[in-house]
């Protein structure tokens, strides 16, 4: 099976062979809150502070996680569990970051579950009020992953603010799923979740279209990849993996040294892992 | 069995000045950990001695016992106890009336200034804490770390080679030589120059530096002297400063040209005024470490509108609308971002064509 | 191929040289790429339909202006304040007429139905529990443990804290679903920079309201150590929910005894919250302060915050989640707490060594220090049996004071020793000796003593070191007896 470039909106993404009773209207989710024992994928929560990733959390989950309109509210992670055309997924709530780069305490633990824990699925939750903002941490996470579903959430406030956000061409300049939700109504939660089994059982594939590498750093970096090819074949995200080691990251280079990255992603790789795995194409 | 007990705790007055006396010994204790922290400790001092001398040499003055008294402000008496414990220990030794390191105490000094610059870089671009106030928390801390412990924090930092003052941080194994450096008292007008270090003592002195964003790093020119004052450019901003101060800045050669200076006119972002908008040139300098980057992160990248909306009771801090969000900034950080005020008609204009805002 | 065989270290050699070419504005052209992107991508799909101001950008300029944004604070939570105080009263009265007193539920009919209920309710639970007991012919220990322990001091704690509870809750959880939280942090920030703390710290505060413990946590907001410290150790001196009931109870005392009740009676109360709140929030300041100072010392770090757009709040939501996960939640703490220390309070009052309850023996021990900081002896026992839970404070001393005094003096009857509403409370505390200054240095110490278990459990948890744990649980406790001492001999010196 070759992976495909899908530009449609995950809605009308229904010529996947996997899963026949893809429709929104029967669809058959059930939330089981911290029933986690016996989970086929885990997805990981990531997103700015103040996003809503907590209402989708519960929305998904059935869990009522509290919930507050303030930076920082979810300090800790928080897991919880949905099941979905039989395939039960483990959901985790990681805490709200601008970046993945300051290496403040919430955001190495986003970073470390995002690259370390090897999420089935990350999805972004943005809010469509303050888009641009949000896109820093998408591609930061679109740069360690490319199996991503990206969730404009707000976008009933979106609309009362009059912002109007073109979910299609998203989707297309992003080059991974978008999913318009508004968590609290509880609209667009059936497709976020075919998205996101889309993208866990590979009918749906993203090819994320990142920033280009810095240009002054274009040949250091061109010459570093290779190098991290070789200590880490199966890895998504050796550019990324450049970036943090030009920084000095220091937990990145030990997971090099002691070769516990190279144990994580292994060069034997199903096909569309490896297909994936492709250099990020470039703006 | 009990009865004897609870006649004893029937003792009233006793139990009672039992109370007070815990209490008092409480606030005494606070009180006393509180000042205790002013204290300096034997050792460290031995220490302090030990760098002194290291310094002293690499500024090519001579280490003799009555400076060294002198600069740590110490009575002959105690400054010749010092100098016995560290004979004692081997790590000096005496030629003439001068002190000269031996190789332990070489290696006590490298280690000490190691841990110094680290600490220092850690405070700073690991706890956010601002450059003049890192100095006496690391002089407090250098004595206390271990050579190991020094690694896994080089380790941690990501092998920085310079501290957030500008200065090189040796490795364990090397010794410093003395860098060419000149001082801005004595630099010529009309010159780009790079500030290399700045002097860490007295803080008043670093605390002003750091309002007019001179930091290691920051290139200055020199535009006009007299004989007590100079005025300089930096950052696209005009200071002056006292001679007696610019002998605490130590510079190079700029290699480049000072951003531009005469081209564009800055202002720190505290200019603006509620409902002005800018662009964002650039951020100074003297924004290092983890506020870089979380000003970084949050979108104050150069080339990006933002908007002055509110400011709150007592000016401390002013909320700016930045790419659609409203983030609020103290004025420490609002001085070190750089912009360009917008006039109203520019803005039509821009707004017009915001795509080739980037 | 020999480049197969290097070592991940021998790479990682190579890379660190790579690396010294890069220039140091690495990071800021990396997040520079990123944005211009993300400003590409958005520029071609949002598109901004309506430009004028909307409804919250009007707000905010109200609630952040320089010179109404102090005001219109202090009225938010003086109405918030006011509203738990007189609106608990109705509920309170009602509870304790089911739980505990007899004829409760008729006279609280009578008062605020203006109706009156059929006799049959005029028993309360705790009457028909004991009719039970009797008619299954328990020994007397057994009724008396369960009963006059357990389930008076259950039933005291739900009568008196559920109510404020249940309407404090929802009104703050309201305020935070609003956005308003992040506006106090950006109001009040110029006190928090003057005393060497951060911003965010006023966010942690707001949330030490409804949990000490919780307010802990949330200290992980601030990025700076030094500063995080300071938010840990002062969080306890915001009054807690637990503590909350407590001094509107004593509010209600004063409402009852000086003010006489009515509308101003209410306004008394309230008045009393506001007060202990405002003294906790000046006490806080001076102690961030003092600690800035002395053994936190530095100076302010990196402050950033955003403030999110205000969202409306899902009423209906906000009264479910704040009824059933917080206020269900903190009861259930409480009771958990209160059976096993209403067990405590039962064998305090009834072990007896040679003739006189071990009850007895603690009090007196107590006394003299109970004098010199214008409490008493029970007060200060109440405290010591309430140290996992400040929750239970005010019922262990009323049941102190009953079980006691029970045995000892007033000659009450067991059956009826439970008198509930605010006046019998006044009654039952003056009677014991009480007066305007022993209520308000019992305000004083209810809001400086130790942090509850939970919390003290939750800062070493989140400092990881005994010192801090040490200062944070010890510093307010003295803080409490000094001020307490201080202000009963000047009290005393002057009337």
């Amino acid at each position: 099976m070759s992976p495909k470039i899908n530009t449609q909106p995950p809605i009308h993404s229904r010529n996947c062979s996997g899963c026949t009773a893809c429709d929104p209207n029967t669809l058959t989710m059930q939330r089981l809150g911290i029933k986690l024992d016996g989970c086929d994928y885990v997805i990981a929560l990531a997103g700015n502070p103040n996003t809503g990733k907590t209402t989708v959390f519960n929305t998904l989950t059935g869990l009522r996680q509290h919930t507050g309109n303030w930076p920082g509210k979810t300090v800790a992670r928080a897991e919880g569990a949905f099941a979905c055309q039989g395939k039960r997924y483990k959901l985790v709530d990681l805490p709200g970051t601008y970046s993945l780069l300051s290496a403040s305490v919430d955001e190495e633990v986003a970073r470390d579950f995002v690259l370390f824990g090897k999420p089935d699925c990350t999805v972004v939750v943005t809010d469509a009020t303050a888009l641009e903002r949000n896109l820093n941490l998408t591609y930061q996470v679109m740069e360690i992953t490319t199996k991503v579903v990206v969730c404009v959430n707000l976008i009933d406030e979106a609309k009362r603010k009059g912002i109007d956000v073109d979910i299609a061409s998203l989707q297309k300049q992003l080059g991974a799923p978008v999913v318009a939700t508004a968590a609290r109504p509880n609209q667009g939660i059936d497709q976020l979740v075919q998205a996101v089994a889309g993208v866990v059982d590979g009918t749906l594939s993203c090819n994320p279209k990142l920033p280009p590498t810095p240009k002054k750093m274009q040949a250091i970096v061109e010459r570093m990849l290779p190098m991290i090819k070789q200590m880490v074949p199966g890895l998504p995200s050796a550019r990324w993996v450049a970036y943090r080691l030009i920084e000095g990251d220091h937990r990145i280079r030990q997971a090099l040294l002691t070769g516990e990255l190279a144990a994580l992603y292994p060069i034997s790789l199903p096909v569309t892992w490896a297909a994936s795995a492709q250099e990020p194409k470039h703006v | 069995m009990f009865i004897p007990f609870l006649a004893y705790l029937e003792n009233q007055a006793l139990w009672l000045v039992t109370a007070c006396a815990l209490l008092t010994a409480f606030w005494l204790m606070l009180v006393l950990w509180g000042l205790g922290r002013r204290q300096q400790h034997r050792l460290e001092q031995l220490d302090d001695a030990l760098k002194l001398i290291a310094t002293l040499k690499l500024e090519c003055h001579l280490p003799t016992i009555s400076r060294l008294g002198g600069i740590m402000g110490l009575m002959p008496t105690r400054m010749l106890q010092v100098v016995d414990r560290l004979l004692q220990k081997q790590w000096v030794h005496l030629q003439d009336d001068q002190l000269l390191l031996t190789n332990d105490g070489r290696q006590r000094a490298v280690h000490l200034l190691r841990a110094h610059r680290l600490i220092e870089t850690q405070l700073v671009y690991d706890a956010g804490l601002p450059l003049d106030q890192v100095h006496r928390q690391a002089d407090r801390q250098e004595h206390h770390i271990t050579e190991e412990q020094l690694t896994e924090l080089n380790e941690h930092l990501g092998f920085p080679a310079f501290d957030p003052h500008g200065d090189p941080i040796p490795s364990a194994s090397t010794m410093l030589e003395p860098d060419q450096m000149w001082s801005l008292a004595t630099w010529e007008t009309n010159t780009p120059a790079k500030v290399t270090h700045v002097e860490d003592e007295p803080p008043a002195a670093l605390r002003k530096l750091l309002r007019m964003n001179v930091t290691p790093g920051s290139i200055l020119c020199i535009t006009h002297r007299d004989e007590q004052e100079l005025l300089f450019e930096v950052d696209g901003q005009a200071h002056t400063m006292p001679n007696t101060l610019a002998l605490s800045v130590q510079v190079q050669p700029a290699l480049v040209k000072p951003a531009e200076s005469g081209l564009q006119v800055v202002q720190p972002l505290t200019d603006l005024q509620v409902g002005q908008t800018g662009h964002i040139v650039t951020l100074s300098r003297s924004c290092q470490g983890f506020g870089r980057r979380r000003l970084l992160d949050l979108g104050l990248t150069p080339g990006t509108l933002i908007t002055a909306e509110y400011v709150n009771f007592g000016h401390s801090a002013t909320a700016y609308k930045i790419r659609q969000t409203l983030i609020a900034l103290r004025q420490e950080q609002a001085r070190q971002i750089l912009i360009q005020v917008i006039h109203s008609i520019d803005l039509d204009q821009l707004e017009v064509n915001s795509n080739h805002v980037t | 191929m020999s480049k197969s065989k290097l070592q991940p270290s021998e790479i990682l050699d190579q890379i660190d040289e790579l690396r010294q070419e890069v220039d140091e504005h690495f990071r800021d052209e990396l997040v520079g790429e990123i944005y211009a992107q993300a400003h590409r991508v958005t520029q071609s799909t949002v598109k901004v339909l309506s430009k004028g101001p909307t409804w919250d950008q009007k707000l905010d300029w109200l609630l952040t202006h320089p010179i109404w944004g102090w005001p219109l604070m202090v009225l938010i939570f003086a109405t918030v304040f006011w509203l738990t105080v007189t609106g608990a009263n109705i509920p309170s009265a009602f509870l304790a007429g089911l739980l505990i007193e007899e004829g409760g539920l008729s006279s609280w009919g009578r008062e605020y139905l203006n109706l009156d209920l059929p006799a049959g309710l005029s028993h309360s639970l705790y009457e028909l529990l004991h009719m039970l007991f009797n008619g299954l012919h328990s020994p007397g220990w057994l009724t008396g443990l369960l009963l006059d322990g357990v389930y008076l001091c259950v039933a005291w704690v739900v009568s008196v804290m559920l109510p404020p509870m249940a309407i404090f809750f929802p009104l703050f959880t309201l305020l935070e679903d609003l956005g308003y939280l992040p506006r106090i942090a950006f109001n009040m920030d110029p006190m928090f920079k003057v005393t060497g703390a951060h911003g965010k710290q006023a966010l942690t505060m707001a949330m030490g309201f409804g949990c000490n413990a919780a307010g802990v946590i949330a200290c992980r907001i601030i990025d700076s150590p030094r500063e995080k410290l300071i938010a840990i150790i002062t969080n306890n001196f915001m009054i807690c929910n637990g503590r909350f009931p407590t001094v509107i109870a004593i509010g209600a005392v004063l409402a009852a005894t000086q003010a006489k009740g009515g509308f101003l009676g209410g306004s008394v109360a309230a008045f009393t919250v506001i007060a202990v709140v405002s003294l906790g929030v000046l006490l806080m300041f001076a102690v961030n302060y003092a600690l800035s100072r002395t053994v936190l010392r530095g100076q302010s770090s990196t402050f950033t915050l955003e403030l999110p757009p205000y969202r409306k709040p899902a009423i209906l939501r906000i009264i479910y989640t704040s009824l059933i996960d917080r206020t269900l939640f903190v009861l259930a703490r409480a009771v958990t707490v209160a059976a096993p220390a209403g067990v405590v309070i039962w064998l305090v009052a009834n072990l007896s060594i040679s003739g006189e309850p071990v009850g007895i023996y603690l009090v007196h021990l107590l006394n003299p220090l109970g004098w010199l900081m214008g409490l008493s002896g029970v007060i200060l026992l109440a405290y010591i049996i309430a140290i996992p839970a400040n929750e239970i404070v005010v019922p262990t001393i009323i049941m102190l004071i009953v079980l006691l005094s029970g045995t000892h003096g007033l000659e009450l009857e067991t059956g009826k020793m439970v008198e509930t509403g605010t006046e019998n409370l006044a009654k039952l505390l003056f009677a014991q000796g009480w007066t305007l200054q022993t209520c308000v240095c019992f305000l004083l110490f209810v809001l400086l003593h130790n942090p509850c278990g939970t919390t003290i459990w939750t800062i070493w948890k989140e400092t990881h070191s005994l010192k801090w744990t040490a200062l944070a649980t010890l510093l307010p406790v003295a803080m409490g007896i000094t001020i307490c001492i201080i202000v009963a001999n000047i009290w005393r010196l002057f009337s």
